[in-house]
């Protein structure tokens, strides 16, 4: 079948649809994840909780005001209300039980909360970096880096979590740097 | 050991400094001890932890004090819902 000349994966692509790039130690690993970007943009952020069917964590302003993020199933969005609220966390400690979770790097959650949600649960952060494709209108790569095992027995001080934290951030940008 | 004591130890697991701070009821979480998002996550997560309680809502906690009132009020059933949304 052919669409344009581009078969039936240039269908796909022409309608916005996301490749996803994995290392092959993700490969075959069915349990829960953290994902993390630093993507900023509403449409991409919906973008990327679209490809990875994944919950996805927003701060309640942006899910509130955005007609994009609204898309995605108010079943696979937890909101986080910011200050000393932690109603979002507790849902996402449950939710990692049965489902992955994507958090951003900006807003009221962050590396930070990723990483203190990782060393309760035990589950991996995987990074992942998202790039429009040059070539094709609204075709959107996502590259996912190798998962990030909390390390120091689970331990919540300050120091481990600084940690970790050194560790996602240099994993993010050893993503964006293989991208450029 | 009193409430204040309590907090006292749970922010000096988080920030080590900051067993060299005087500590009061009026002690501010962000402008006296800078604690950053994610060490007042964590704060709050320990605080959840030791007490039994849960911060719901949006509550109005900027001091220590803010903090233990919270508790107490928390373990008195006392955690009311306003019309604006916030908790007390």
């Amino acid at each position: 079948m052919s669409c344009f000349g581009y078969g039936l994966s240039g269908l796909f692509r022409a309608a916005g649809f996301t490749r996803i790039y994995r290392p092959d130690e993700c490969q075959g690993d069915e349990k829960p994840k953290i994902y993390i970007s630093d993507e900023t943009s509403p449409r991409e952020k919906t973008a990327i909780a679209a490809a990875l069917r994944c919950t996805v964590i927003l701060p309640i302003e942006e899910y509130i005001g955005c007609t994009a993020v609204r898309t995605i199933s108010p079943y696979k969005v937890i909101t986080a209300c910011g200050g000393f609220n932690t109603e979002w966390f507790h849902a996402a400690l449950k939710r990692l039980k049965t489902d992955s979770v994507l958090i951003f790097s900006t807003g009221s959650v962050g590396y930070g909360g990723a990483v203190v949600l990782s060393l309760m649960s035990g589950a991996e952060i995987v990074p992942l970096c998202s790039r429009s494709s040059r070539r094709l209108i609204r075709q959107r790569r996502i590259t996912i880096g190798a998962p990030i095992v909390p390390e120091g027995n689970y331990a919540l001080s300050a120091e481990c979590v600084n940690s970790e934290i050194k560790r996602v951030d240099t994993a993010l940008s050893a993503i964006r740097g293989a991208e450029v | 050991m009193n409430t204040l004591n309590e907090l006292g130890a749970i922010l000096t697991g988080i920030s080590p400094e900051i067993a060299e701070m005087p500590l009061s009821e009026d002690t501010r979480l962000i402008d006296d001890l800078g604690l950053d998002k994610t060490r007042r996550l964590l704060f709050a997560v320990s605080v959840e932890d030791n007490f039994d309680i849960r911060f719901v809502g949006s509550p109005e906690i900027h001091t220590l004090g803010d903090v233990i009132r919270y508790i107490k009020n928390f373990s008195k059933g006392l955690v009311m819902e306003h019309e604006n949304g916030t908790y007390t």
